[in-house]
């Protein structure tokens, strides 16, 4: 670090004294009127001064650790750590050693104001002759000088300075109890400075990477002790409608397809994650990392990556069925229903054993029966699905009863109308034998869009076989396929109308029966002078020759101006021939002879 | 005297979106048609043609909202084309309802005080009906220069009532041109 220079600062000063002195004598006010500002300054406080700045940097890496550990365990006020400055302050330079176990402390260069948000830029500006941290030490050091007892704490000036260069190597409880001033006061809760240090020191350390495969392990995964753990709306910090000391949660540990995986440094969930098995690979698959910072994801994602556990967040599908104990809401029997970030099945189905003491929960596939089983919403934070005959949709809330009502599955939650679904980034999904309300995101990338809102088709085949075909007109193509699917969800007045079915070539050589729609507010659909239906109802499109001796341009041309028409053959023609040919048919009449008269006498 | 249209990128693959009236094309990924661009009908319609080798007159017009899926789709340019037109011997001054023939695609007109500031009468390939209106009109498709001046601009699409009075002028044909390195 370069040696801080105060000589502006001096020359400055200088050129103040001689300002005030001029404008003294300008005014006829004697000079000792203005106190004189002093030029020099004593080396012992210059190098005070130049002693923090040098420290400054570490000094607030160290009490910024001590606010992080405070933030994350509670201060010792027991209440989290926040406001202002004056909370937490250091009374000198306090900083690590070099293995982060212990610490070094300067005690002869005391500070005032060096708190909770103090920035080593902040001290860059401190000087000795306006110092701020070092106003006490430098008043001292002043003070000092001027006794003849105590000057001699000061001078030579070499003694003044080894005085400020004392340091004590401490332990971090020592630092706590000693260099460290919560809300003006020295902290004296012995436990506290012991939880304190451990905390301080475990920040350095490595980081344990861990599985959580039971319930209290899961548990412990979404305990959120510290602001350094990621946030869930299932974590600790959120109660929910359950008896007891279930939490919804519970559910992945009860689940023989889902593991918790996290690392922690000293007790406190740093990132985590839910892992799912594919029973078709018998691989694991972790789903979104949860973690505070960016580093914390990274290194669990390597963990997991060591551990053989794969980024799963598509393709993968996990089915199972297990048991868990029957759980309570508000005195209802109840499943934990956790928020679920992944879901690789097609639905999640709850229903009572048969002697109604336990839960069997079912992950299963698209073409598994659902009938008896009951449908929780996964998307939910009630943290709980209560059995009943009814089921309540996930966008509106409305009741489903199951055995009466139409309703739609997508991805495990349960819709009272496509509409809902739609409303829930829903789309239809159709294939060339079947269709589905999928979430959009579990849409193949291949898949095509089609013409209608809100639907997509597997792909052409899909579209050509049980897709309509939009045209705007019907008596021209389209580029590509336009294909219409109509469902509930996107219904409306505007879909258009609806023409004929025919035989259609749909690719070279290729035919199948097709249905045209046209939009409704469009230019006539019956025959007129440009073009006319056919008899048989076919499609007809308007055509005109083409001539097929086609021109080679040379190879090297990629860009070519030319004009967009030729003229074959001569013609004698003018706009004047207009008014020529129709010989003035359209001039006012000439008056009526006297036996002829216009029935409409205002002409 | 007509309209100049310049085609860029050929051999090169271009969005929809950008192939520039005159080119021909095809899409990338597709089933194998090729396509002239004829141009942008009101910001709402790409109008084009299909190489229809089954039909008789092999090209069929196309009319694609510019909304669709479809023109955000590659296309690879093929070249270019441009209209041949084979002027009647005789122009006839006429309504264009009239229950004489059909006057679609490929009909070549011009219309009454439609000129040039040479008082040249401009002229109309016709395009079949407008898309976008109720009552029927005609939709044209301009090929001569907008001034004697001025190569490019001006609108190129026009409308005119069912009824109006044109001249006939003659039918127009689609000539291609291919990129050197296209069969």
């Amino acid at each position: 670090m370069p040696r801080a220079n105060f000589a502006n600062v001096g020359a400055t000063l200088a050129e103040v004294n001689a300002s005030i002195a001029n404008f003294a004598q300008m005014h006829n006010i004697p000079p000792e009127h203005f106190q004189v500002i002093p030029t020099q300054v004593h080396p012992v406080a210059k190098s005070a001064v130049r002693k923090l700045l040098i420290l400054s940097t570490q000094t607030v890496e160290f009490l910024d650790d001590i606010r992080q550990v405070m933030n994350t365990h509670n201060a010792p006020d027991g209440i989290r750590m926040y406001g202002s400055s004056s909370r937490l302050q250091l009374k000198y330079p306090v900083i690590w050693n070099a293995d982060k176990t212990g610490c070094i402390a300067f005690p002869n260069i005391t500070l005032n104001s060096f708190g909770m948000g103090t920035s080593a830029r902040t001290i860059h500006s401190e000087n000795p002759w306006y110092p701020k941290y070092t106003q006490d030490l430098i008043q001292r050091i002043m003070s000092d000088l001027e006794d003849d007892k105590r000057r001699n704490a000061w001078t030579p000036t070499y003694r003044g300075i080894k005085r400020l260069n004392e340091r004590q190597e401490m332990s971090v409880s020592r630092v706590l109890a000693r260099a460290v001033v919560f809300r003006g006061e020295p902290i004296k809760d012995a436990q506290y400075i012991d939880n304190t240090a451990q905390h301080l020191i475990e920040l350095h350390k490595p980081s344990t990477f861990t599985f959580a495969d039971t319930v209290d392990e899961i548990r412990e995964m979404y305990t959120r002790k510290s602001s350094e753990t990621p946030s869930s709306c299932m974590d600790t910090r959120h109660s929910f409608y359950l008896d007891g000391d279930v939490r919804p949660v519970d559910f992945y540990g009860h689940c023989p397809n889902t593991r918790g995986a996290y690392i922690s440094r000293g007790g406190t969930i740093l990132a985590r994650t839910i892992c799912w098995l594919d029973t078709a690979s018998g691989g694991w698959y972790h789903t979104r990392i949860y973690s505070s910072r960016n580093a914390n994801n990274t290194e669990l994602k390597k963990f997991l990556k060591d551990a053989g556990v794969k980024d799963g967040e598509r393709g993968i599908d996990s089915h199972c069925q297990f048991t868990m104990p029957m759980a309570r809401s508000s005195g209802n029997d109840a499943c934990p229903m956790p928020y679920f970030d992944l879901k690789p099945f097609n639905w999640l189905g709850v229903k009572k054993s048969d002697d109604d003491t336990h839960l069997v929960v079912k992950l299963a596939g698209r073409k598994e029966n659902t009938d008896g089983w009951q449908m929780p919403s996964l998307t939910s934070t009630n943290g709980s699905h209560v059995l009943s005959m009814f089921d309540d949709c996930a966008q509106c809330g409305c009741s489903i009863n199951r055995d009466h009502d139409q309703y739609s599955y997508v991805s495990g939650d349960i819709y009272c109308s496509d509409a809902c679904a739609i409303e829930q980034d829903c789309v239809m999904y159709v294939m060339s034998n079947d269709s589905e309300m999928r979430r959009d995101t579990e849409v193949p990338d291949d898949a095509l869009y089609a013409w209608s809102d809100h639907v997509l088709f597997s792909n052409r085949h899909a579209g050509l076989s049980r897709g309509a075909r939009y045209h705007p007109v019907p008596w021209a193509a389209t580029e590509g396929d336009l294909f219409v699917y109509h469902f509930d969800g996107n219904s409306s007045e505007n879909e258009g109308d609806r023409l004929w079915s025919q035989e259609m070539e749909v690719g070279p050589n290729h035919f199948m029966p097709q249905t045209m729609w046209i939009q409704s507010n469009s230019t006539p659909i019956r025959s007129n002078a440009n073009w006319s239906l056919s008899p048989d109802h076919a499609f007809r499109f308007l055509t005109m020759p083409v001539n097929l001796a086609v021109k080679k341009l040379p190879a090297s041309l990629t860009t070519v101006t030319r004009p967009f028409a030729e003229v074959v053959g001569k013609q004698d023609f003018s706009d004047a021939m207009f008014d020529e040919h129709l010989g003035g048919i359209l001039n006012s009449p000439a008056p009526l002879d006297d036996h002829a008269y216009y029935s409409n006498s205002s002409l | 005297m007509f309209i100049e249209t310049r085609v860029e990128n050929i051999g090169d693959t271009v969005a929809r979106s950008t192939v520039p009236r005159g080119a021909l094309y095809r899409y990338v990924e597709g089933n194998g048609y090729e396509y002239v661009s004829f141009g942008n009908f009101n910001n709402q319609y790409y109008i084009g043609g299909k190489m229809h080798n089954a039909r008789p007159n092999g090209l069929v017009l196309t009319i694609t909202p510019d909304n669709s899926p479809t023109v955000r789709r590659d296309c690879e340019i093929l070249g270019l084309f441009r209209f041949v037109i084979t002027l009647d011997d005789t122009p006839e001054i006429r309504a264009l309802d009239a229950p004489v023939d059909e006057h679609t695609f490929g009909t070549v007109i011009s219309i009454p005080r439609d000129v040039n500031d040479d008082e040249q009468s401009h002229l109309y390939v016709m395009m079949g009906n407008s898309p976008n209106t109720e009552i029927p009109h005609h939709l044209l498709l301009r090929v001569t220069k907008p001034s004697s001046v001025l190569s490019y601009g001006g609108y190129t699409f026009k409308t005119v009532p069912q009824s109006a009075i044109v001249g006939i002028r003659g039918k127009a044909q689609v000539t291609l041109e291919r990129g050197g390195g296209h069969a």
